[in-house]
């Protein structure tokens, strides 16, 4: 070899020195080959000159430059090192690995599933071109505040709705909707259909395409022309099996043909029709059988009804929703100030009508979550909690390797591993940790959605369309780094403060921890109990509250009690109910038609009971109306309180076992020629003859507008709970002698399964009655049950959650006295020598874990105190500070940490002082 | 390395890929650019996906008694993005070298 090229090789080989590792021999190889190759060449062609030989020199020069640049690459090359490393690390330990893996998978996984609840239901935006600019527009009772929502808002009259719409400039255009209510189809197997009423834009204002036929066109709002409805994409799948021919046939509707025009794709959901007047809680009987989707939309036909001008009598409210689109650029600000002083406007026309009669603007997307929006929040700040405490729990974790580790960390740091290296080294462990965890966490996610999604109740809204998409995905992998940095920073930045010649001088057993480390340990410890003392509580309270309200007498017996809707004979309208008292026809009716299905449903086998209510408990009033009553001074002079009322049969409180209290039921003496006579509820007589004797005492009602009825308090009954989850409100009780008449409920009561007698029952009220009935017979008790479905949704998630934290704390306790009993053996030893008792010992090893608990559960009580009045709207008849939720939450916790506890101290019993002390 | 972002002298390189110069020391000869600009740009390049690097046969190089060469190849992207360097830098045109029509090359000072 010659000189020339040895040197140039050489050259080479020492500049390759920089260039890392992995890419090195590639690297030499590539500039050697090319120079040889020049030189090589030169040489073939005799021109090895020294001027050539130079510029070969120099142009090897550049190799210096091309290996500086790949220092970067370094980087990577130490990243999979690490990586390497960690892995290893990781498999050695398998119980460490196991342990902290699930502790962050459970929180991953928990956090992963309930981000994609609150990301469908309140996070994304409504599945409508542009949703952001849609609002819904209400009309409002100004001198009335909701003491929920503010506005105290009510339906919208159609000639404001015109006012609106002729003079507003903040829309691109509005359109009508009736709430969502119930059709009959008169079909055996659906008696029932959900439908909604819609203006002819209301779908090109949505955007929304019909996936077969059309919506609907002005020719379908004339009263005169063919009906036609619109299906929904299930209701079309379900009823006609998603036949294309279902376009053009007729289907019953409220006994008249409608021709179909068109179905609307699967896509396509009103979740507006929901929210406001909550369908679950107006149909709340019904919701056992009712479907909850809108199934059918039919044109609203309004021509007619435009002739109701401002004079509109008693009729103070509409009927309609308003649905806009704001113009770009308009904000719901700027439409709610226009629409105040468009109200403003026509009070000032119309005060007989429209005094205090405001509008109020709302975001459709907030209107639509907004009745989950808190709880969905709380859950969501809940959910996090557990995962702090599982970092705290890997964190804990870590911390306590550290200390076995130091030796090992100590060495690299003296075989030249800088800081930062060692740092990084700890932190890609973390990151591996975290990432596997974050992997499983997902599998759980998967898993809980699956588990969670049936659970979900049906009024929540969007709630079916809670799935594990890209998003979760991407909060997930966010998560995850997340917790990585939560829970590996300080272990990792503890671990390598290290003493070397301390660490390297101590030739034994290197279990001694600093007292730094110590001190972080148990702060992570009390911390962990803190927060799932405030869990607990939270679960607690909600516990507490459910049973008080679900476990405890309604008011009335629901054992072995059936019951049906049956319509009236004749229509119920506006006329009938103004009336409100009855004339020939009702009598007639009451006589003819409805005692006569009575006697006939009394005589069936198995029935033991039965009587009429125009509503049902559990449904909340039959209707509400305006009270003058003696002694009374309303806050609002002009505004008499609202009271809800029912029209019930004789029989009715001894069928439901109601308690007469004071006074005497309805009987044959409450004839319509009588004065009427009222039965009113406990709450009632507390609330308004707080002193004095309510029977006897006379009172006005007034149904609508200028319409007076006198009456008459006969007698006082217990409370009926209406609404499960809001206390007992001020209810009256009239007899149908003295009512005009309108669908009625049967109750039946039975003496062996309800379920057996449905048959029978349903022949019965058939025979007796030329109407099909409303609905099928239903047993109370399911009613009840699905009422409970949504308290116990949040029950069964809040208590899961709380389950999980007190796992992962009680691991946490478990796992930091353990390590301390391990590093104590020494002692313990020398103190057994010394004549210690198991007793001692066992107190010894208990008392550290009883004190981190004692201490992190008397923050968690304050932290409880304080945050517990967050999930006051789970809370029903229950103080966020309630005591014994409070105490259970403390003992429960108490317990378990004691349990947690008592392993370590059990080995700290059983250590012999032979070998411990032998050990050293 | 965005897409957009192409140095002149990335260009060049692409340009004198395209034209046929396959060795590192081929391209500094017809670009006139030094060695430390020439690999780190090649480097970057092969990391962007622009160019493909391949060692010589090895029955060559032994033929030849060296090491086998590394060679470089423009990848479809490489292609485009040349294609786009051209619409940019004008004046890559008139720097184009002429095809190479042997695989060796001349002398850097003949």
């Amino acid at each position: 070899m010659r000189p020339f090229d040895y040197l140039l090789r050489s050259f080479i080989g020492f500049i390759s020195l920089a260039v890392p590792r992995r890419l090195r021999a590639d690297w030499r190889q590539e500039w050697e080959a090319e120079l040889r190759c020049r030189e090589l060449m030169l040489a073939e062609w005799d021109k090895l000159r020294w001027t050539n030989k130079l510029e070969l020199l120099r142009r090897s020069l550049g190799a210096f430059w091309d290996a500086l640049l790949l220092q970067p690459r370094r980087w990577e090359d130490e990243m999979m090192q690490d990586l390497r490393y960690g892995f290893r690390a990781l498999r050695r330990r398998k119980a460490f690995t196991l342990v902290a893996a699930l502790s962050l998978a459970i929180g991953i996984g928990a956090n992963t599933a309930i981000f994609s609840v609150v990301d469908s239901v309140l996070l994304r935006p409504l599945p409508y071109p542009g949703a952001e600019r849609l609002v819904r527009i209400n009309a409002a009772e100004l001198k009335q505040r909701d003491q929920w929502e503010g506005w105290n808002r009510v339906g919208v009259p159609l000639a404001d709705f015109r006012q609106w719409q002729s003079q507003s400039r903040s829309y691109e255009e509005l359109a009508l909707y009736t709430g969502s209510g119930v059709y009959k189809t008169g079909e055996e197997e659906r008696p029932y259909l959900m439908g909604s009423r819609v203006s002819l834009n209301l779908f090109s204002m949505l955007g929304a395409e019909p996936a077969l036929g059309r919506t609907f066109k002005p020719e379908d709002e004339k009263p005169e022309s063919e009906r036609v409805v619109v299906l929904s994409h299930d209701f079309w799948a379900e009823r006609y099996q998603a036949s294309p021919n279902a376009v053009g046939q007729q289907i019953t509707i409220n006994d008249q043909p409608h021709t179909i025009v068109g179905v609307m794709p699967a896509s396509f959901r009103d979740y507006f029709a929901r929210g406001f007047w909550d369908n679950s809680e107006r149909f709340g009987s019904l919701q056992v059988q009712a479907p909850t989707r809108t199934q059918i939309w039919l044109p609203l036909s309004i021509t007619h009804e435009a002739a109701t001008w401002h004079g509109r009598g008693g009729n103070r409210h509409g009927t309609y929703q308003v649905l806009a689109r704001l113009k770009p650029g308009v904000t719901p600000q700027q439409a709610q100030a226009e629409i105040s002083g468009l109200t403003a406007q026509i009070a000032e026309r119309f005060p007989e009508s429209n005094h205090d009669l405001g509008g109020a603007v709302f975001n459709l997307h907030e209107e639509v979550t907004g009745s989950s929006r808190r709880k969905m929040l709380l859950l969501a700040v809940a959910f996090s909690l557990v995962l702090l405490i599982a970092c705290a729990n890997v964190a804990s974790l870590l911390l306590a390797r550290g200390i076995e580790r130091a030796k090992e960390l100590a060495i690299r740091a003296t075989l030249g591993a800088g800081h930062g290296r060692l740092l990084r080294q700890l932190l890609t462990e973390c990151l591996l940790l975290a990432g596997l965890g974050g992997g499983l966490g997902l599998l759980l996610a998967y898993g809980m959605l699956i588990g969670i999604r049936p659970l979900i109740p049906a009024d929540i809204p969007r709630a079916d369309a809670v799935t594990l998409d890209s998003r979760a995905l991407l909060f997930t992998l966010g998560l995850t780094v997340l917790t990585t940095l939560l829970f590996g920073l300080l272990p990792a930045w503890q671990a390598t403060r290290l003493n070397l010649t301390e660490e390297l001088k101590d030739a034994g057993r290197s279990v001694t921890e600093s007292r730094r480390s110590r001190r972080w340990r148990h702060a992570l410890v009390v911390s962990q109990v803190a927060l799932t003392m405030i869990l607990l509580t939270g679960a607690g309270l909600v516990a507490r509250s459910f049973w008080r309200v679900y476990g405890t007498d309604p008011g009335y017996d629901t054992n072995k009690l059936v019951r049906m809707r049956i319509a009236s004979p004749r229509a119920f309208n506006r006329e009938r109910y103004l009336r409100f008292a009855p004339n020939a026809e009702d009598a007639a009716e009451l006589d003819q038609y409805w005692q006569p299905m009575l006697a006939r449903v009394r005589n069936l086998p198995g029935v033991t009971d039965a009587a009429f209510a125009g509503s049902y408990p559990l449904q909340g009033a039959n209707f509400s109306v305006h009270m003058r009553i003696p002694g009374h001074v309303p806050a609002n002079p002009k505004l008499q309180p609202l009271i809800h009322g029912d029209i019930v049969s004789r029989d009715y409180f001894r069928l439901l076992g109601v308690k007469l209290l004071q006074g005497r039921d309805f009987n044959d003496g409450d004839r319509p020629d009588a004065p009427l006579a009222i039965i009113v509820n406990e709450t009632f007589a507390r609330t308004y003859f707080p002193q004095k004797q309510a029977v006897g005492q006379k009172l006005t009602i007034h149904p609508g507008f200028k319409i007076e009825a006198p009456a008459t308090i006969v007698g006082v009954v217990a409370d009926v709970r209406a609404r499960l989850d809001r206390p007992v409100e001020p209810l009256y009780y009239q007899t149908p002698a003295q009512s005009p008449l309108r669908s009625m409920s049967l109750l039946v009561r039975t003496t062996g399964d309800p379920a057996a007698l449905m048959a029978s029952l349903r022949d019965a009220v058939r025979s007796a009655s030329p109407l099909p009935s409303l609905d099928k017979p239903v047993a109370v008790n399911k009613i009840w049950a699905s009422f409970t479905v949504k308290p116990r949704f949040y029950l069964a998630l809040l208590g899961g959650l709380a389950a999980l934290a007190l796992l992962l704390a009680a691991t946490g306790i478990y796992g930091t006295l353990f390590l301390a009993v391990n590093q104590r053996t020494h002692e313990i030893g020398i103190r057994r020598a010394l004549g210690a008792q198991d007793r001692d010992v066992l107190l010894l090893a208990l008392r550290q874990g009883v004190l981190l608990a004692l201490t992190g559960m008397g923050i968690g009580l304050l932290g409880a105190w304080v945050l517990t009045r967050f999930i006051r709207a789970w809370l029903v008849e229950i103080s966020p500070t309630d005591l014994p939720a409070f105490a259970m939450a403390s003992a429960l916790l108490l317990l378990v940490t004691l349990a947690a506890c008592f392993a370590p101290a059990r080995r700290a019993v059983k250590v012999d002082p032979l070998r411990s002390l032998h050990h050293e | 390395m965005g897409k957009n972002y192409l140095s002149f002298s990335a260009a060049v390189i692409l340009q004198a890929l395209d034209n046929g110069y396959q060795y590192g020391f081929d391209i500094m000869d017809v670009t006139g650019l030094p060695s430390g600009t020439v690999y780190p740009a090649l480097r970057r390049l092969e990391e962007a996906l622009y160019v493909k690097s391949k060692w010589e046969k090895h029955a060559i190089a032994q033929e030849e008694a060296r090491p086998p060469r590394k060679y470089y190849e423009l990848t479809r992207d490489g292609r485009e993005a040349l294609e786009e360097a051209r619409k940019r830098y004008r004046l890559l045109e008139q720097a184009q070298p002429p095809k190479a029509t042997e695989t060796k090359p001349k002398s850097s000072r003949a």
